[in-house]
């Protein structure tokens, strides 16, 4: 935040001459209109701060020449947004080393008088956020702009969308997205975001691609819902994530226990639930949002962990 | 989305210049050009060191001359004068007569003639797509496969998925007559809303129009289809678009997906399952004008008003109820995320179902002929005093080029109304009836119309139809219901009682000023005058009456004002369908039920944890009382397991900061009421597919579901919403016991995954709360033995080489 030191100013200097090496790039091949439209004319190019107190442009060093999912958060968020930033992790995993190479995640925050850097560095260790995923703040002018300018224009924080945005510096496209769609559909969103990716024809699909989580298909009532509603942060039988691996835990815990705290988990911890705070301390910058799910919700999904947890040990005891 | 009326000038340039401003001080900012030292001087940097949203910096500031937030200037309309431009009727495409092949495997083909377009009629029209031959073919993905995408020489010819899945249901009942090869392309020169204005850019406007080849260009206005019951059609679906999607005009995107809203047509032509198709590609739609009820009422076709026109003054009966005849309906893209920019760029044409009763013949008297306003030259379907009125929204940037926030979550507003494509254009009438269909075709606009005379009285009217659906008796009134995206109504307006030279305006009532919902109505004084903010309020076009008009039926035929006007507007229009006990309740919640930030208004914190006041999901759906669900958008939400059973659905709207025009696809309700709200004559038990929930309303229908099955959907018709998740899938199982209906639908049919090297499918998750049959269903793995990946969940494949192999090992699982 201080004055332009004088690497910066180096910096700037070398960003001119890129500037000018693109500007007769540009002027060889004409570029499309929408990169002219939604371009560095449209992306307020305002200073924010990433979660390590790095200060970034946001066109220049962040969206310029690159492809991008963009979402909205706020760490202080006890609804659906942490499912969200959750399904920003599960899309980090499906694009594999996409991202931080090719693929950039940014989740901006909403309120930035609370998110400073240090308590979205926390969020972002949560979410297991590797180096390609930015978490971003900035002065509350700026992040008005920015978001109004972006598409999220909700009059009052818990007001604000869950969908995201996907784009290319590059080519100026942009499409708003959804992140609770099927993964595998996500990712393909923002591989196509590449011109060169669709213009391969026949193209094998990366790596990355082919390791993309399977959803299979329902054949029991919980299922569905761990899918959809669990499986961004938990596993059964394949280790801690985001939250705690679910596997034996119906014999962990008692079912009263279990059925509380699904249903109300918020409650739960601000009751001062002994095993809801260990579990708040055991995972640091993260906690379980109140998913709406009803008595019967909660009988299936049980029923559906225990089923796979027996299942886990057959295969394993093979 | 437009500064008001009376913004001073002074205000509007600023608006204009400020995101100039912004964004040069930012860009001289980074070039060293000048520096922070500098900013702070001129009082441009708060004290953090960031620019200030400062009047002049930012559109968004606010100034002392804005008036409303959203400074974006109005769109300029130069010299243009309103009236000074003749209304484009709809351009009426007539159908190409389609003949039958018998192929030696007993599969029925239907030929296009040579002459259709130059170079050939194209490929005949069959049940499965091309690409299943695109996939079986051992050329592959390569030019020598004789079913590529001619023009990029990637994936299959035909965009519609391969195998069984998407093959066209009831293919030999309904088969083909006729076919419309239509297209979505560039726009030619010379397109634009007024003489005055300047050309559209030819990717600014993507408009549908008559496809002449691939080297054609498309043009205003868009067409006009006449469809009638007992005649199966193939609409085939050209994509002429530019190849790289980028070229666009700033928005739009290039994969079209046609939706014919509301016709009562298999899931694979109803063009909104994920089937979007890439440019060089086709699609052919299926649509069978299948009278609802087929498999259970009239069944024996012995009841002449469950009818289509022959053409020679004859009926041909068909099975079905005649009280769910449709009549005025129209067809869209469907794109998902991008339905609103597409069908703002033109992707969109009318079509009118003409039937026994509703005939479009004024004069022909066969006791079933309801001889509504139309014209008597043509045996059925005459236009001549029958008008398609396609009336939306729109707003230009300083050179006059439509643009579109392609950001917005909330709805786009444009401040210009056009009719049929063009702006405040006159229709000269004769003194007479006429019948006007008047679709509000605009992406997030609500209108509410009347006619006024030229002392500013308001004209009366006979409504006559909802969303294409007869009311029971003609309702007289001097002013239209708010009429939300996509709704139809149907008017006759009887202009006899006007001298030659009266003048006649139709007029906008609705105020709008952001894309959540209207403002208010405004009384006729207030709009004529354009006494409001919303400069769509106002006049939208004017009647002229005159004394002679040439038909468009038969161009050099002329219609005087002396000829007797031998139409009728009957006492009754249709019967009533009654409301019985249903077998299944639904109840879906769009909007959020929340009330905003749910953190200590004072200290803006939440200790030791905020209390939920709602999930923040964009709908929820209840079944007979279970309990509330909403993960996802793309799930199938609701599993509607057997045909013909009646379901009651309440739709309610959740938030009361906005409105949604709720649609349903494939079926039509009976509107039922409104909770306890008021319902108004034009809806109360009148048949609809699109309602107005209101902000914070509810409104409760009967329907039910038949002959078809497969994935469709319902959601808000705000497209802009739409494309946001507001939008639910439902999933119908054909009947097992009913040999005519389609064997392959008594499943669930998984998900298409299209790519421009060819489709793959993926296995849809299923809510457990909207399935009725427990865990008794399957996903279907019956695709007719094609050599298709089936990948249940797993990653989509560019499996165009008809790859064998890696999905179908995982199949198998989905059993156990």
């Amino acid at each position: 935040m201080s004055a332009m030191s004088q690497s910066g100013t180096w910096r700037w200097s070398r960003i001119v001459r890129v500037i000018l090496l693109w500007a007769w790039i540009g002027s060889l091949t004409a570029a499309p209109l929408s990169a002219a439209t939604w371009g560095e004319t449209y992306i307020p190019n305002v200073p924010f701060v990433t979660q390590d107190g790095q200060t970034v442009h946001l066109y220049d060093d962040l969206i310029k020449d690159k492809i991008v999912l963009i979402n909205f958060i706020y760490t202080g968020c006890k609804e659906v947004c942490p499912l969200v930033t959750a399904r920003m992790a599960a899309v980090q995993h499906a694009l594999g080393d996409h991202v931080g190479r090719d693929i950039f995640l940014y989740s901006i925050t909403l309120d930035p008088l609370h998110d400073t850097p240090a308590v979205l560095k926390q969020h972002a260790q949560a979410f297991h956020a590797g180096p390609g995923w930015l978490f971003l703040t900035g002065t509350p002018d700026d992040i008005a702009l920015v978001s109004y300018k972006l598409g999220e224009r909700g009059k009052g924080l818990t007001d604000h969308g869950n969908g995201a945005i996907a784009g290319n510096g590059a080519t100026g496209e942009w499409e708003h997205t959804s992140l609770f769609q099927d993964m595998g559909q996500l990712a393909l969103v923002m591989l196509n975001m590449d011109p060169a990716f669709r213009a391969k024809k026949g193209n094998t699909l990366g790596s990355a691609y082919a390791d993309m989580t399977a959803i299979p298909y329902v054949s029991q009532p919980g299922q569905a819902l761990f899918v959809k509603a669990c499986s961004s942060c938990h596993t059964i039988g394949q280790g801690d994530r985001i939250g705690p691996d679910l596997a034996g835990v119906t014999a962990r815990r008692e079912r009263a226990w279990l059925s509380r705290f699904l249903q109300a988990p918020n409650v739960m911890r601000a009751k001062q639930d002994p095993i809801a705070a260990a579990l708040s301390a055991r995972f640091p910058g993260v906690s379980m949002p109140n998913l709406g799910l009803s008595e019967t919700d909660v009988g299936d999904l049980l029923a559906y962990l225990e089923s796979r947890t027996a299942w886990s040990a057959t295969v394993g005891a093979k | 989305m437009y500064l008001p009326f009376k913004t001073s000038k002074r205000r509007i340039r600023e608006a204009e210049n400020a995101r100039n401003n912004r964004s040069e001080i930012v860009k001289a900012l980074s070039q060293g050009q000048i520096n922070r030292r500098d900013l702070f001087k001129w009082g441009l940097f708060t004290s953090a060191g960031l620019l200030l949203c400062k009047n002049g910096l930012s559109p968004f500031a606010n100034s002392a001359f804005a008036q409303v937030p959203i400074g974006v200037p109005r769109s300029p309309i130069g010299s243009a004068l309103p009236y000074t431009q003749l209304l484009n009727r709809l351009a009426y495409e007539p159908p190409t007569p389609l003949t039958k092949l018998v192929q030696p495997n007993g599969e029925w083909e239907a030929v296009w003639p040579s002459s259709r377009v130059s170079g050939g009629g194209g490929p005949s029209s069959k049940r499965l797509s091309y690409h299943t031959d695109f996939s079986a073919h051992p050329a592959g993905n390569k030019p020598a496969n004789p079913f590529i995408n001619p023009i990029t020489k990637r994936g299959p010819m035909e965009g519609r998925p391969p195998g069984e899945w998407f093959g066209h249901q009831r293919w030999k009942e309904f088969f083909p007559q006729v076919g419309y090869a239509l297209a979505f392309g560039e726009c030619a020169s010379g397109t634009k809303f007024h003489p005055a204005w300047p050309d559209q850019e030819a990717n600014r406007m993507w408009p549908m129009y008559n496809f002449e080849g691939f080297g054609a260009k498309g043009h205003f206005p868009i067409p006009l289809l006449k469809g009638r019951y007992g005649e199966g059609i193939i609409m085939r679906a050209y994509n002429n678009l530019p190849v790289d999607r980028t070229n666009n005009g700033g928005f739009g995107r290039n994969e079209p997906s046609t939706h014919f809203h509301n016709a009562h047509n298999g899931a694979e032509s109803d063009g909104a399952s994920n089937a979007f198709h890439f440019p060089g590609t086709f699609y052919d739609y299926h649509w069978g004008t299948t009278l609802a009820r087929h498999d259970m009422i009239n069944r024996d076709a012995t009841e002449r008003r469950a009818s289509g026109p022959d053409g020679h003054g004859g009926l041909v009966q068909v099975p079905g109820d005649w009280r769910e005849l449709q009549g005025t309906l129209w067809f869209h893209d469907h794109r998902f995320f991008f339905t609103a920019e597409n069908v703002y760029k033109g992707m969109a044409a009318m079509m009118n179902y003409y039937s026994g009763p509703d005939r479009g013949n004024e004069t022909l008297n066969d006791g079933v002929n309801l001889r509504l306003p139309s014209g008597s030259l043509l045996d059925y379907g005459n236009l001549d005093f029958d008008v398609n009125l396609f009336i939306s929204d729109l707003g230009a940037d300083q050179d006059g080029q439509c643009h579109f926030d392609i950001f917005t979550t909330e709805g786009f507003v444009g401040d210009l109304l056009t009719v049929n494509q063009s702006w405040q254009p006159y229709m000269e009438v004769l003194p007479r009836k006429y019948r006007f269909r008047i679709l509000n075709g605009s992406m997030s606009r609500f209108i509410q119309l009347c006619l006024a005379d030229q002392n500013g009285r308001l004209v009366p009217f006979q409504f006559i139809a909802n969303d294409g659906n007869f009311v029971v008796r003609p309702i007289t009134s001097q002013k239209l219901d708010e009429q939300g995206s996509a709704e139809r109504y149907d008017i006759v307006v009887d202009f006899s009682k006007f001298k030659i030279g009266d003048k006649i305006t139709l007029v906008n009532l609705l105020q709008q000023t952001d894309g959540r919902k209207p403002d208010k109505a405004l009384s006729l004084a207030k709009a004529l005058a354009k006494d409001s903010p919303d400069p769509a309020v106002g006049p939208v076009m004017q009647f002229r009456v005159v004394s002679q008009v040439e038909s468009v039926d038969v161009p050099g035929y002329f219609h005087y004002a002396s000829y007797p006007d031998r139409s009728q507007v009957p006492l009754a229009l249709t019967e009533q369908i009654p409301i019985v006990a249903p077998v299944r309740e639904r109840h879906v919640e769009f909007g959020r039920s929340g009330s905003g930030d749910s953190r200590d208004p004072r200290t803006g914190e939440c200790n030791p944890s905020c209390p939920e006041t709602a999930t923040s999901f964009p709908w929820t759906i209840k079944v007979n009382g279970e309990s509330a669900h909403s993960m996802n958008a793309n799930r199938i939400s609701l599993l509607i397991p057997k045909p013909g059973e009646v379901e009651h659905w309440t739709y309610q709207n959740g938030g009361g900061g906005w409105d949604h025009p709720i649609h349903l696809h494939f079926e039509e309700g009976v509107t039922m009421n409104r909770g306890n709200d008021s319902i108004p004559a034009t809806e109360n038990l009148v048949r609809k597919d699109v309602w107005r929930l209101r902000p914070s309303g509810s409104v409760k229908f009967q329907v039910r579901f038949g002959e078809y099955g497969g994935a469709y959907v319902a959601h808000c018709h705000n497209t802009v919403h739409e494309d946001f998740a507001m939008l639910l899938r439902y999933q119908i199982l054909t009947d097992r016991d009913n040999p005519k209906s389609s064997n392959v639908h008594v499943d669930i049919i998984p998900t298409p995954i299209p790519t421009p090297d060819g489709c793959t499918y993926m296995t849809p998750d299923v809510l457990v709360e909207g399935n009725p049959l427990g865990n008794a269903v399957m996903v279907s793995q019956n695709n007719g033995g094609s050599s298709i990946d089936i990948a249940p969940g797993s990653a989509p494949r560019s499996g165009s080489s008809g790859g064998s192999g890696s999905g179908s090992g995982k199949s198998g699982k989905n059993k156990s």
